[in-house]
C-alpha cells in the first residue's frame, strides 16, 4: 500500500518541520524575554533540548519524553548560573526559560507524537480517525472565534468565561456527529470535544499573559500566536487519548 | 576567484545561517544598487555586525564592501591573514591621520568601506558617542554617499568577550544613501547621528 511507504517519510518530514517550528517559537519568545547575560548558556543548552526531545519523540521513548525537560533539564539548566556568587535575579530568569521550554518545546512536541499515531504498525487506521478529529475540532473552534469576534466585535483579551463555556457547545455538537467516523464511545466525544475546546482558549491565554507581562506589542510574538492554539490541546488530547488506548 | 568564494560564503552559508538559526531579519537590498560607491555607517555591539552587513549586500557589491579593523586589535599575522580572507576587511590605524589615509586609499581605488565610527563594540543596544574620523572622511569625498545601517539586538546574540553564538531574533535596517548637506565637520556629524536615530525609530514601526 502507498501509505505504508509513503506516510512514515512524511511522517519523519513532518517531525522536523515540528522541531524547527518549535525552536522558531522559543528563539521568538526568548528575545522578548529579560533573561540574564549570565544565562546564556543556559539558553544556548536549551535550544538544543530540541533536537533531543524531537529524538525521543521520534523513536517514540515515551519514559524518556516525559521526563526530559520537566525533569532532567529542570534540574540540570540553572547549574551552571547558580554556582555563581552573584545570583541576583537567577529565578525569574531561569524559571522564565524553563516556562519557555514548556510551552514551545514540550507541549509543542506532543503534536508531533499524536502526528506519530500514523505510523501503520503503531496504531492502524483508527489513527485517522483521531488525527481528523483533534484537527477539526481546533480548526472549527478557531473559525467559530473569529466569527464570534466579527460579529460582537471583540477581541480575545475581553473574551470571559462564561462565554467560552457558551461557545464550546456547538463544538460539543460537532464532536459527536465527528466522532462518528472514530472509534470514540459518545461519552469519550463528549469530553473529548470540552476538553479541547477548553484548553485551545487557555493555550490562547498563556501567550497574552505573556504579552501584557513584557507590555510588547502582539506582533512581536506573531508565530507563538499562530501556534498557540496547539499549546494545551496538544498535550491534553494525547494524554486522554494515551490513557484511554494506550499507545504501544 | 575571491568574488566567487565571498559570494559562495555569504550567499549560501552564511546568509542562510544567520536567517534561519540565529533568526537575523535582513532588509532589502535596493539601497546598495543605487551608487557604484559609498560609505556604510552602522552601529558596533558584536562581531557578528560584519557578517551580517556582509551577508546583506548584492554579490555585486560584496567583493568591492571592505569592513574596516583596528589593526592593533588584530595584530596576529595568522589573524589578519583569516579575517582579510573571510570578511574582506582592509587594516587601518586607529591612530587618526595614518587610519585616513588608508581609508582613502580604499576609496580612491573606487570600492566602499563599512565603518563603525562608534570605534568599538559598546553596551548593547545603546549608541555610543561617534569619533569623528568618518565625518573628516565623508567632508573630504563630499561625491560619496553614506548609507546608515541600524542593528538591533545584535549585542545579546554575540556580547563582547564571549564567543558563544546563542539564536535570539535581531533585525538590521537599512537606511536610504545620503550625500552630505555640509562641508563643516560638526554639521556631518550631526547628520550622520540623525540618520541613525531616526532608523532606531524606524524600528517599532512594522
Amino acid at each position: 500500500m502507498i501509505s505504508d511507504t509513503f506516510l512514515p517519510i512524511l511522517l519523519n518530514g513532518f517531525i522536523f518541520i515540528n522541531a524547527f517550528i518549535s525552536f522558531a517559537m522559543l528563539r521568538e519568545l526568548l528575545s522578548i524575554a529579560d533573561i540574564r547575560v549570565q544565562d546564556r548558556y543556559a539558553v544556548f543548552w536549551s535550544y538544543l533540548a530540541i533536537p533531543v526531545q524531537y529524538y525521543l519523540v521520534y523513536h517514540s521513548l515515551y519514559y524518556q519524553i516525559f521526563t526530559f525537560i520537566p525533569v532532567i533539564l529542570f534540574l540540570l539548566l540553572p547549574i551552571r548560573s547558580m554556582l555563581h556568587v552573584d545570583c541576583q535575579g537567577l529565578i525569574r530568569s531561569i524559571a522564565t526559560l524553563q516556562w519557555f521550554i514548556m510551552l514551545s518545546v514540550f507541549c509543542l512536541s506532543h503534536f508531533a507524537m499524536i502526528l506519530k499515531w500514523l505510523t501503520p504498525a503503531l496504531y492502524g487506521t483508527i489513527a485517522y480517525g483521531l488525527i481528523g478529529f483533534f484537527l477539526l475540532q481546533i480548526i472549527a473552534g478557531e473559525l467559530q472565534l473569529a466569527l464570534y469576534f466579527r460579529w460582537k466585535k471583540k477581541t480575545f483579551e475581553q473574551l470571559e468565561l462564561t462565554e467560552v463555556m457558551m461557545l464550546s457547545v456547538p463544538l460539543l455538537i460537532l464532536g459527536l456527529w465527528v466522532g462518528h467516523f472514530t472509534s470514540l464511545t459518545l461519552l469519550q466525544r463528549a469530553i473529548l470535544a470540552l476538553l479541547l475546546s477548553w484548553s485551545t482558549y487557555f493555550g490562547k491565554r498563556n501567550l497574552y499573559a505573556v504579552i501584557s507581562d513584557y507590555k510588547i506589542a502582539p506582533s512581536a510574538i506573531r508565530l507563538s500566536r499562530l501556534i498557540s492554539p496547539f499549546l494545551y490541546s496538544s498535550v491534553v488530547y494525547f494524554h486522554v487519548i494515551f490513557y484511554w488506548h494506550g499507545v504501544v | 576567484m575571491k568574488r566567487i568564494f565571498l559570494i559562495f560564503l555569504y550567499r549560501l552559508l552564511i546568509r542562510p545561517f544567520l536567517r534561519l538559526i540565529v533568526g537575523i531579519r535582513f532588509d532589502q537590498k535596493d539601497n546598495f544598487l543605487k551608487y557604484p560607491q559609498y560609505i556604510i555607517v552602522a552601529n558596533h555591539n558584536s562581531h557578528i555586525d560584519t557578517a551580517v552587513i556582509l551577508a546583506s549586500l548584492p554579490n555585486e557589491r560584496l567583493s568591492q564592501t571592505h569592513p574596516t579593523a583596528a589593526g592593533d586589535y588584530f595584530s596576529h599575522p595568522l589573524l589578519r591573514a583569516i579575517v582579510s580572507l573571510f570578511f574582506n576587511a582592509v587594516y587601518i590605524s586607529r591612530q587618526s591621520v595614518k587610519g585616513l589615509d588608508d581609508m582613502q586609499a580604499v576609496l580612491e581605488r573606487g570600492e566602499s568601506l563599512i565603518i563603525y565610527p562608534e570605534g568599538t563594540r559598546g553596551k548593547p543596544d545603546v549608541l555610543s558617542r561617534f569619533k569623528k574620523g568618518v565625518g573628516v572622511l565623508l567632508q573630504r569625498n563630499p561625491h560619496i554617499p553614506f548609507i546608515p545601517i541600524y542593528l538591533k539586538g545584535m549585542g545579546k546574540i554575540m556580547p563582547k568577550n564571549d564567543g558563544l553564538i546563542v539564536p535570539f531574533s535581531a533585525r538590521q535596517i537599512v537606511g536610504e544613501p545620503q550625500f552630505v548637506e555640509s562641508d563643516q565637520l560638526d554639521k556631518i556629524m550631526e547628520q550622520l547621528i540623525q540618520a541613525m536615530t531616526a532608523l532606531e525609530k524606524q524600528d517599532g514601526v512594522e
